[in-house]
C-alpha cells in the first residue's frame, strides 16, 4: 500500500502525467456513460441540418447526414479506447507468452525465436498490419487483431530480454532446485516479475496502437459505416473539410488528445515504476 | 561568306521550326479521373465507366453520336437497314487506319464483332449491346452486313455505343485479349502511350487523325498533345489540384465545389444528367433477408428519396424511381407511384411478414435479425444516408465500403444482400444487361443481374422488346418490363446520375460523349 501511494504521488507531482490522467479519466468516463452524456443518438440521421456549424444546441456542429458530431465523438471514444486496449492486450499477452518461453528455454529455441522476431522486425508494423488486413479482409475487429499482430514482436523483444535478467536470480534456480515444472516457473515466477516492465511497454504502446487503428480506419479498412470510430470520422469528413471544418477537427483534436494523455502517462508510468527511484527524485 | 550563309539557314530553321510548334497549338491537358483501379481498356470487354473515359477518346465507332444522342456518319459512310430490320450494309471510309498502321476496313469489323460474342473474350458489356448479333459478312473492303438473328431495334444506337468500338485486328492478334487491355489500338483522335498502374494513363494525339465526326468544331489531328488522366480517388485532393492549376479539367466534383465555381466563376463547369440506369440498388433474391418481396417492399418504403438527393446533392442531381432514368426513350411515368416514403407503411408490412421490433432498434424473426450486407463500391454518402433511413423502421444495415476486386468477389461469391449499379446508355433495351436471367453471375462468369432474380416473363419480354417492330409496340413492351421490375421491387432507384465537370477556365470545346458521362477530349483547346 505504501508503495501504491508513493507511486501516486510520483503521478500527481509532474504536470504531464497529471493533466493525461485527468483527461483521460474524462474520456473514459465520457465512454462508459456515453447515452447519459451524448444529447443525440449518434446514429440518427437529420437530428440537425446538414453540415451547421457549432452551436448549443449541437456543440461540435453536424455532418453531412444531420447527425450531432458531439454525439459521435463521445460514442467514438468507446470504440477508439477499447479497441486501443484490445489490440495491446492481444499483442502483450502473446509477446509476453513467445518471449519468457525462448527466454527460459534457452538455447536453439531461444536462437530460433529470436532470429524470427528479427524478421519480423523487418517489416515496418504499420505494413505488417495492413498485410494482415489484406489477408483477413476489413472490418474493426480484423483491423484490431492485425494491429495486436503486428506489436508481437515488439514486445515479445523486450519481455525475453527481461527475463533473461530474471532467469539468472537465485530465487528462480532455487525454484528449479525445488524441481517446479517450467510452466509454473514460467508463470509464477519470472512473469510476476517483469510485471512492472509489462506495464510500461504496453501504456507506451497504447498510443501507437490507438494511432495505427484509427489510420487504418481512415484509410476504410478498420471501421465501416456508421461506426462512430475517430479514424472514420475523420476520413468521412475529408470531403466536407472546406465547407464543415468541423466534422474533421473535432475528432482530429480527440484522437491527438487522447494519445498524447497516453504516452504523457506511459512516459510517467516508466518513472514511477522504477523503484530506484525516490520519491523525491520522482520530481524528474 | 559561307559561314554567314550558315548562320542565315540556321536562323531560318530555328524560326521555321518554331513557326511550326505556333501552329500546332500543342497543349497537355491532364483530367483527374476518380477511380485508380482501371483493370482493362479494351471496349470489347469493359463495362467500367472510368475505363470507358479513356477508350472513348481511342476509339471510334462505325456510327457517331453528339451528347444529345443526334447521329453521324462515324467509321461508316452510310448504312442501309434491310425491311425485315435484320441486315445492316454499312459502307465504310477508306481513308482510315489504326494507330498500329492497320488499315481500317470491312475485315477489322469482322473480327472486332465476331471477337465480342466469343465467350473467350469474356465480355461483360459489349456482348449484351450486340444484342441478337449473328455474323458480319465481309462483302467487299470496305461494306460490311451485319446480320442480327431477330429484328434488333436498338442497333442504330448501339453501334454508336463505346462498347462496340472498332478495333485493329492486328494488335488483337499479337497481344491476345489480356494483352489489348494493356496496350489498345483503337482509330481514334488519341493514341495509347503510357499506364502506370493505380497513377495515371498518358495517351497523345493520334498525328493521322482526319475523320473526325461532322459535330466536332475541329478537324485533322486535335490540339491537344498529351492528354493524361491522372487517377486522383480522393475528391478533396481532386479539387485542390484543379484549383491549382496541377489538372485542367476534374470530373465528379463534389456540389458543394460545383455551387462555388458556378457563383465565383474562377473554373467554368459543366453538369450532365445521364440517361440509363440511375444510381440504384439491387436487393439480392437469393439469399438472405430480401429473398422476402415483402422485406424489399419495406425496404423501398424507408426511404425519402426526394430528401435523401437534394440533401446529398444540393440541387446537382434529381431522385429517381424507376428502372431507368426518366431521359431514357421508352421511361413509364407509372414508376413514380411506386413505393413513396411510408416508413408507417414500411414498419407494417415488416411487421406482417413476421420481422418483430427487437429491444435494440433491430428487428428480429425465429431469433434471427433483419440485417443486410451491404457492400458500397459507389458513393459512400449515400450508402450511408440509405442505412440511416433503413435503421429507422428496424434494418440493420452493414455497409462495407469496399473496392472493386472486393465487390468482384463478392459477386462471384453471391455474398452480397445489395449492390448498387449505374449504367450509361442511350437506350431502354439496357435493361436485359441487369434482369434477363441468362446475366446472372456465376464463378468466373461476370454479369450484371446482380438481384440474381430469374423470370421467364421477363425473359420473354426484354427479349421481345429487343426485336420490336414499332416504336409503339417497344413502348409497350418497355412499360410491362418496368412494372414487372417494380412490382417485383428488386430495384431501388435512387438518384438520376449526374457527371459534375469543373474546367480551367482558358478552354473550351470540352464535351460529353452521347450519354452525358464520359468526356470527348477531342475539340479542347485554348480559348
Amino acid at each position: 500500500m505504501k508503495n501504491f501511494s508513493i507511486i501516486l504521488k510520483r503521478f500527481l507531482l509532474n504536470k504531464g502525467s497529471a493533466f493525461g490522467g485527468i483527461f483521460l479519466l474524462i474520456i473514459i468516463i465520457g465512454a462508459i456513460f456515453a447515452p447519459l452524456i451524448a444529447p443525440y443518438n449518434w446514429n440518427e440521421v437529420d437530428t440537425g441540418p446538414r453540415l451547421a456549424p457549432p452551436s448549443w444546441d449541437f456543440l461540435f456542429g453536424t455532418d453531412i447526414h444531420g447527425r450531432d458530431v458531439f454525439s459521435r465523438i463521445v460514442y467514438g471514444a468507446r470504440y477508439s479506447l477499447s479497441v486501443g486496449v484490445i489490440s495491446v492486450l492481444f499483442g502483450i499477452i502473446a509477446g509476453s507468452i513467445f518471449g519468457i518461453t525462448i527466454a527460459y528455454i534457452g538455447g536453439r529455441v531461444d536462437i530460433i525465436g529470436s532470429r524470427i522476431i528479427d524478421v519480423m522486425f523487418g517489416f515496418p508494423s504499420f505494413l505488417l498490419s495492413l498485410l494482415v488486413v489484406a489477408i483477413i479482409g476489413v472490418g474493426l475487429w480484423n483491423v484490431v487483431f492485425a494491429v495486436g499482430l503486428a506489436s508481437i514482436p515488439h514486445f515479445a523483444r523486450i519481455i525475453r530480454s527481461a527475463a533473461l535478467q530474471v532467469k539468472e536470480q537465485p530465487y528462480i534456480e532455487a525454484c528449479v532446485n525445488m524441481g517446479f515444472g517450467k510452466i509454473r516457473i514460467m508463470f509464477n515466477h519470472i512473469l510476476p516479475n517483469i510485471f512492472p516492465i509489462i506495464i510500461v511497454i504496453a501504456t507506451m504502446d497504447l498510443g501507437g496502437a490507438i494511432i495505427s487503428i484509427a489510420s487504418l480506419s481512415f484509410l476504410g479498412l478498420g471501421a465501416q459505416p456508421p461506426e462512430p470510430e475517430w479514424g472514420a470520422m475523420l476520413s468521412s469528413g475529408r470531403e466536407y473539410m472546406r465547407y464543415a471544418p468541423w466534422t474533421m477537427i473535432y475528432p482530429g483534436l480527440f484522437l491527438f488528445l487522447t494519445v498524447m494523455s497516453v504516452n504523457l502517462l506511459g512516459d510517467r508510468l516508466s518513472i514511477a515504476l522504477d523503484a530506484r527511484q525516490s520519491v523525491d527524485k520522482g520530481k524528474v | 561568306m559561307r559561314i554567314l550563309l550558315k548562320i542565315a539557314l540556321g536562323i531560318t530553321f530555328i524560326f521555321s521550326s518554331l513557326s511550326f510548334i505556333n501552329t500546332a497549338n500543342a497543349l497537355d491537358i491532364v483530367f483527374a479521373e476518380d477511380r485508380p483501379d482501371l483493370r482493362t481498356l479494351d471496349p470489347r470487354i469493359t463495362q467500367s465507366r472510368h475505363e470507358e473515359m479513356l477508350i472513348v477518346n481511342m476509339f471510334d465507332q462505325l456510327i457517331s453520336a453528339d451528347s444529345e444522342g443526334n447521329i453521324y456518319p462515324g467509321l461508316a459512310t452510310s448504312w442501309d437497314v434491310s425491311s425485315d430490320g435484320l441486315e445492316y450494309t454499312f459502307s465504310l471510309r477508306d481513308d482510315v487506319s489504326f494507330h498500329d498502321g492497320t488499315k481500317f476496313n470491312a475485315a477489322a469489323v469482322k473480327a472486332t464483332f465476331d471477337s465480342i460474342v466469343d465467350p473467350e473474350t469474356g465480355s461483360q458489356g459489349a456482348v449484351d449491346i450486340l444484342g441478337p448479333y449473328k455474323e458480319t459478312i465481309v462483302i467487299d473492303d470496305f461494306t460490311a452486313k451485319v446480320v442480327f438473328e431477330r429484328r434488333y431495334g436498338s442497333a442504330i444506337t448501339a453501334f454508336t455505343e463505346t462498347e462496340l468500338s472498332i478495333v485493329s485486328p492486328t494488335a488483337l492478334d499479337k497481344l491476345g485479349n489480356e494483352g489489348f487491355g494493356m496496350a489498345p489500338v483503337g482509330t481514334g483522335p488519341f493514341m495509347f502511350k503510357n499506364w502506370e498502374a493505380n497513377k495515371k494513363v498518358e495517351l497523345v494525339r493520334n498525328p493521322d487523325y482526319n475523320w473526325a465526326p461532322e459535330y466536332m468544331d475541329g478537324s485533322g489531328p486535335s490540339q491537344v498533345a498529351n492528354l493524361t488522366y491522372r487517377l486522383i480517388k480522393d475528391t478533396s485532393t481532386r479539387v485542390a489540384a484543379l484549383e491549382a492549376g496541377e489538372v485542367d479539367i476534374a470530373e465528379l466534383v463534389p456540389p458543394l465545389d460545383m455551387r462555388r465555381f458556378d457563383s465565383s466563376g474562377d473554373l467554368s463547369t459543366v453538369t450532365g444528367t445521364v440517361s440509363g440506369l440511375p444510381y440504384s440498388a439491387f436487393l439480392n433474391t437469393t439469399t438472405g433477408v430480401f429473398q422476402d418481396v415483402n422485406v424489399r417492399k419495406a425496404f423501398f418504403h424507408s426511404l425519402d428519396r426526394i430528401k435523401m438527393t437534394s440533401d446529398l446533392f444540393f440541387g446537382y442531381a434529381e431522385a429517381a424511381f424507376g428502372p431507368i432514368s426518366s431521359s431514357t426513350p421508352s421511361y413509364w411515368s407509372g414508376n413514380e407511384d411506386y413505393y413513396p416514403y411510408n416508413p408507417e407503411g414500411a414498419a407494417a408490412l415488416l411487421d406482417e411478414a413476421g420481422w418483430k421490433m427487437g429491444s435494440d432498434g433491430v428487428r428480429e424473426k425465429n431469433g434471427e435479425k433483419l440485417t443486410v450486407f451491404f457492400p458500397c463500391l459507389l458513393e459512400p454518402d449515400t450508402c450511408v444516408a440509405i442505412q440511416g433511413y433503413a435503421n429507422k423502421v428496424g434494418f440493420d444495415v452493414n455497409v462495407e465500403v469496399v473496392m472493386k476486386a472486393r465487390q468482384d468477389e463478392l459477386i462471384f461469391a453471391n455474398g452480397y444482400d445489395m449492390l448498387v449499379i449505374r449504367w450509361v446508355s442511350l437506350d431502354p433495351g439496357v435493361l436485359i444487361i441487369p434482369f434477363h436471367s441468362r446475366n446472372i453471375p456465376q464463378p468466373g462468369k461476370f454479369k450484371f443481374n446482380w438481384a440474381r432474380y430469374a423470370n421467364a416473363e421477363l425473359d420473354q419480354l426484354l427479349e421481345d422488346a429487343e426485336s420490336a417492330e414499332t416504336q409503339e409496340v417497344k413502348d409497350d413492351l418497355y412499360m410491362q418490363i418496368q412494372k414487372h421490375i417494380m412490382d417485383q421491387a428488386i430495384f431501388l432507384a435512387i438518384h438520376d446520375q449526374v457527371q459534375t465537370v469543373a474546367y480551367n477556365p482558358d478552354l473550351e470545346g470540352v464535351r460529353f460523349a452521347n450519354g452525358n458521362w464520359q468526356m470527348r477530349m477531342y475539340d479542347v483547346r485554348k480559348k
